[in-house]
């Protein structure tokens, strides 16, 4: 290991030059401050033994230069002070030094504290060389990490869209064979098939919808899109569906309300909660619609006065193949719809959250979207 | 005029079904299993509407219609798409003027039979 050495007192650099090389360091010796940065900068010492005292530029100075230096904080310095010297020795510690020895200096201690600083050095360099090797191999498994998910969203996409021709004859043909069936049992039967083929279908469907919004390969298509008029048409698609429930809705959205947005993607997004709308509220109830301008987002909320949700499931409502009343046979839900609408939100820089005041006091969901897309 | 139709597939259960549909509905249809069984029944002088699957071996669905137009055999057909894809492929933006519809699998024969009675009209 190198020792550098800095004092303007030439015969006490010389012993203490000679203690060093008796404990086997490489020592370098300079007589002023100037000096002591270019060696520091060029020969990397892995201790610097720095006398106060020194004419032009002072050890402080010098301490004060290498602890500002990014390429240098990390070289220890050991100051050489006089002996009844009390705030030197302190002022060295506070400007980043790791020790002191007393001028004039006991040789076995010179010697001790030097080999001090040098493990305490070593201890250092190691811990920042497994630092790197740790950093380096949280990335590679990152990455790994990722090629397995992507490998895992090809594969989902890849399964999804081959199950969509051994599909095909189930969902065109089944229809046809149930047309035809006199016989009272098997048409319950084959209503029975057909709704698992539905099923089946839609869960490909969302499957498929759902890898391809978390694939990075697959960006929006940004146009000018008008949330009000999205919202006013979906509800106005569903009139006959809200009639029958007994639902009665209140738009209270300001128009219009324009966005830049991927227009497929949005009427998704506002077709699924729409629809959950229906789906989780019992007759005579309402659903309210309301438009928020924050900034450079718009806030939309949805609330119903439906069948409500518990603090269990409000945490749990966005998660892939989550179903809010745990029943794994609900063939009406894939459990994928607000994972799907979480996942346009979001591929929108946006949000969403839903909340409840219980089980029975209805919901409301609440989505934000920027109104500008950044550039990609 | 008796408008025929083509269902180009490689898998055999699309075609019957396919097939099927369109027979009970009074179609007449033939089945190939290859963009160059569709060539051939073009050359043979098939006038009609071609139901043509994207996904194939060898010739895919963009390259059969490549071929027919290269071979000039386009004129009085009318193509529409079988696809279980969403995304557009890059090939296909050179050859969307050729098709004027796409059925996406699963299809429902509510679903063929408008996409058909649609465009058979379109066939010349």
């Amino acid at each position: 290991m190198k020792v550098l050495i800095v004092d303007d007192n030439t015969k006490i650099m010389a012993i203490a030059e000679v203690h060093l090389k008796k404990e086997g360091l490489e020592v370098l010796c300079v007589e002023d401050g100037k000096s002591a940065l270019e060696s520091a900068r060029q020969e990397k010492p892995d201790l610097i033994l720095l006398d106060v005292d020194m004419p032009d530029m002072s050890g402080f100075e010098v301490c004060q230069i290498l602890k500002d230096d990014a390429e240098l904080v990390m070289i220890p310095v050991v100051f050489l002070t006089a002996a009844d010297d009390n705030k030197s020795r302190v002022r060295g510690l506070d400007l980043g030094a790791v020790d002191y020895v007393t001028k004039p200096f006991d040789s076995f201690e010179l010697r001790a504290r030097v080999r001090a600083a040098l493990r305490t050095k070593q201890l250092q360099d190691q811990l920042a060389t497994m630092n790197l090797e740790l950093e380096e191999r949280v990335d590679q498994r990152t990455e790994e990490i990722k090629q397995l998910l992507e490998q895992k969203d090809a594969f989902v996409n890849q399964l999804s869209h081959d199950l969509k021709t051994p599909l095909t004859p189930l969902v065109a043909l089944l229809p046809m064979v149930a047309e035809r069936t006199e016989d009272v049992e098997s048409k319950k039967m084959l209503d029975l098939i057909m709704n698992n083929v539905d099923y089946m279908r839609n869960l490909t469907e969302r499957t498929l919808q759902l890898a391809q919004l978390n694939s990075p390969e697959v960006s929006l298509r940004v146009e000018k899109v008008d949330l009000a008029s999205e919202i006013r048409n979906t509800i106005e698609s569903l009139s006959s569906v809200f009639k029958e429930n007994g639902i009665e809705i209140v738009n209270n959205t300001t128009t219009p309300l324009d966005i830049e947005a991927d227009r497929m993607l949005i009427k998704e997004l506002i077709h699924n909660l729409v629809s959950n709308t229906i789906k989780y509220t019992n007759g005579d109830g309402v659903v309210t619609f309301e438009s928020f301008l924050k900034d450079d987002n718009v806030e939309i909320s949805i609330k119903d006065t439906g069948i409500g949700m518990t603090i269990e499931q409000q945490k749990r409502i966005f998660e892939e193949f989550y179903k809010a009343d745990d029943s794994r046979t609900d063939r009406s839900s894939t459990g994928l719809g607000l994972t799907i609408c979480k996942r346009i939100v979001e591929n929108h820089g946006g949000s969403i959250r839903a909340e409840s005041q219980g089980s029975g006091h209805g919901t409301s969901v609440h989505f934000t979207l920027p109104i500008r897309q950044s550039e990609k | 005029m008796n408008k025929e139709i083509m269902v180009v597939d490689d898998d055999p259960s699309i075609r019957s079904t396919v097939d099927i549909i369109l027979k009970t509905s009074g179609y007449s249809i033939c089945a190939v299993e290859s963009g160059q069984g569709c060539l051939d029944r073009l050359r043979e002088g098939f006038r009609g509407l071609i139901l043509m699957d994207v996904m194939m071996p060898k010739m895919d669905g963009w390259d059969t219609i490549a071929a027919i137009e290269d071979e000039g055999l386009y004129k009085g057909n009318v193509i529409c798409m079988l696809t279980a894809v969403h995304d557009p492929c890059p090939k296909l933006e050179k050859l969307t003027e050729y098709v004027m519809d796409y059925v996406r699998k699963p299809f429902t024969s509510e679903e063929l039979l408008e996409v058909v009675t649609e465009y058979i009209e379109y066939v010349q």
